[in-house]
């Protein structure tokens, strides 16, 4: 095991794990907020750090400073979306993204626990277990004519390392930046009654430790930054077949991320061992089950799509994201919202209409009991 | 009995009274995480009459940042946001109106 990819994992972890506790991160509560309380605090942050880690990291690459060529990730049109879809639903009934259940678990809560250990349980289940034939049925790639790597810039006939693709980076890392501060600072940077870091200081930290991912990952031979899916099935594989050429920079990077909250919990007084009541740890479980599904088939989650993939503008990380958002809206919709409650008050009324078309039914048979007694 | 002990027995009779009287609705959503310690609050507030305190004892760190700007929001008086004890917060809500 290279140890330049366990002490430079374990750092970049730590920070990670420590911005993501404080800043109180998650893109599960992003995604949701804004629509159902109307508040794009955290969706703010989320872009903003999205932001800075694609501008950072087309400049270092631009200037030469990047080591090497970074990877993309694949486009797999029916594996990005219905992972990404199952993936978004699993997180509600979870209770938080990846990420966001990593640090719940540095904070001790068991719930997240459980999750996280359906999560990885199912990444292995879906890589090389009974659902590999799903993964292999779904994940095609379209036939690509130029041989470039499947990014916005190739789709739009840019080639990788042109002047054209870092004008379209910039515009759209600018653009994204712009919103974020735009709408951010209108509102102010801090909340009366916050604990945390907000929202300004929570996604520029987060952009640099996501661009320290890039810088110091691909240092050990992995060209790509933060990632949460790989990581959690590198630690399953090497507990089940004892093979440590499975861990690799990200394993540790993932370590570092629970221990960096913990600390950050333990700081703050806000660590401790909490449990979710009974009917919640079994749905905890089932989110689990469900993101562990969607992220492997999908090949990355909310970060390793939703927030490093898009640094290189991949079109298989916009899709897996956009159907993040939408899994998201779908589960919330249905577990908290109006349709839900209309499915409720549905359901209410059938079973009503079931017992009444029961009981007279019981009566007749209880009269003629008596009858033939 | 010490004066400070003695205000803080009046104090605790205090809230005690006025939680029979109805006036202080409590809601424990400790050992929950997102989104219910919001959606139960949002649910809980929506029962209340104008101007009636609903406090909420948690233990999950996001939703102390969710709540109050939530509340605030929705023209709610944010009260009080104390600890309670090791990784345990209260939150006290006053429902707009009244």
């Amino acid at each position: 095991m290279n140890a330049w990819a366990v002490v430079s994992g374990l750092i970049v972890g730590l920070a990670f794990g420590y911005a993501l506790q404080r800043g109180r991160f998650c893109v599960n509560t992003a995604f949701r907020d804004v629509v159902f309380i109307r508040d794009g605090t955290l969706l703010r942050t989320w872009a903003l750090a999205v932001a800075v880690q694609l501008l950072g990291l087309q400049l270092l690459m631009h200037t030469g400073l990047f080591p090497a060529e970074p990877d993309v990730p694949p486009l797999w049109p029916a594996a990005n979306a219905l992972g990404g879809f199952v993936f978004g639903m699993g997180m509600v009934l979870a209770g938080g993204c990846a990420s966001g259940t990593c640090y719940r678990v540095g904070e001790g809560m068991l719930g997240s626990l459980l999750a996280l250990l359906g999560f990885g349980l199912m990444t292995v289940v879906v890589d090389r277990g009974a659902l590999l034939p799903v993964q292999e049925a779904l994940r095609w790639s379209p036939s690509s004519s130029s041989g470039e790597a499947p990014t916005l810039a190739a789709l739009l006939g840019l080639s990788g390392g042109s002047a054209g693709q870092l004008l379209l980076a910039l515009g759209v890392g600018g653009l994204v930046l712009l919103w974020a501060l735009w709408t951010g600072l209108r509102r102010g940077v801090r909340a009366p009654h916050q604990r945390g870091w907000p929202w300004l200081l929570t996604g520029v930290a987060l952009g640099l430790i996501g661009l320290a991912a890039w810088v110091g990952s691909t240092a050990t031979g992995r060209a790509y930054g933060l990632s949460i899916t790989g990581p959690i099935r590198s630690w399953f594989l090497w507990l089940v077949t004892g093979d440590a050429g499975w861990l690799d920079w990200g394993s540790w990077a993932l370590v570092g991320l629970i221990a960096g909250a913990f600390v950050a919990a333990r700081l703050h007084g806000e660590a401790k061992l909490r449990v979710p009541p009974p009917g919640r740890t079994l749905q905890a479980l089932g989110g689990g089950l469900l993101m562990g599904f969607g992220a492997q088939l999908a090949g990355g989650c909310n970060i390793g799509h939703g927030f490093t993939g898009l640094a290189v503008l991949s079109l298989g990380s916009l899709l897996t994201t956009v159907m993040i958002v939408l899994g998201a809206w779908t589960a919330s919709a249905l577990l908290f919202g109006a349709p839900g409650e209309r499915l409720a008050a549905l359901w209410e009324r059938l079973t009503a209409q079931a017992r009444r078309l029961a009981q007279p039914q019981a009566q007749t048979q209880a009269q003629q009991e008596e009858g033939s007694r | 009995m010490s004066r400070v002990e003695a205000k803080s027995e009046a104090l605790k009779e205090l809230q005690e009274l006025q939680e029979k009287a109805g006036k202080v609705h409590t809601l424990d959503v400790r050992g929950e995480i997102c989104p219910y310690p919001l959606t139960e609050t949002k649910k809980a507030m929506a029962r209340l009459e104008p101007g009636e305190v609903l406090e909420v004892l948690l233990d999950y760190p996001l939703s102390l940042e969710t709540i109050p700007r939530w509340a605030e929001g929705q023209g709610h008086k944010v009260l009080k946001v104390e600890e309670r004890g090791p990784a345990e917060w209260r939150i006290v809500l006053k429902k707009s109106g009244g």
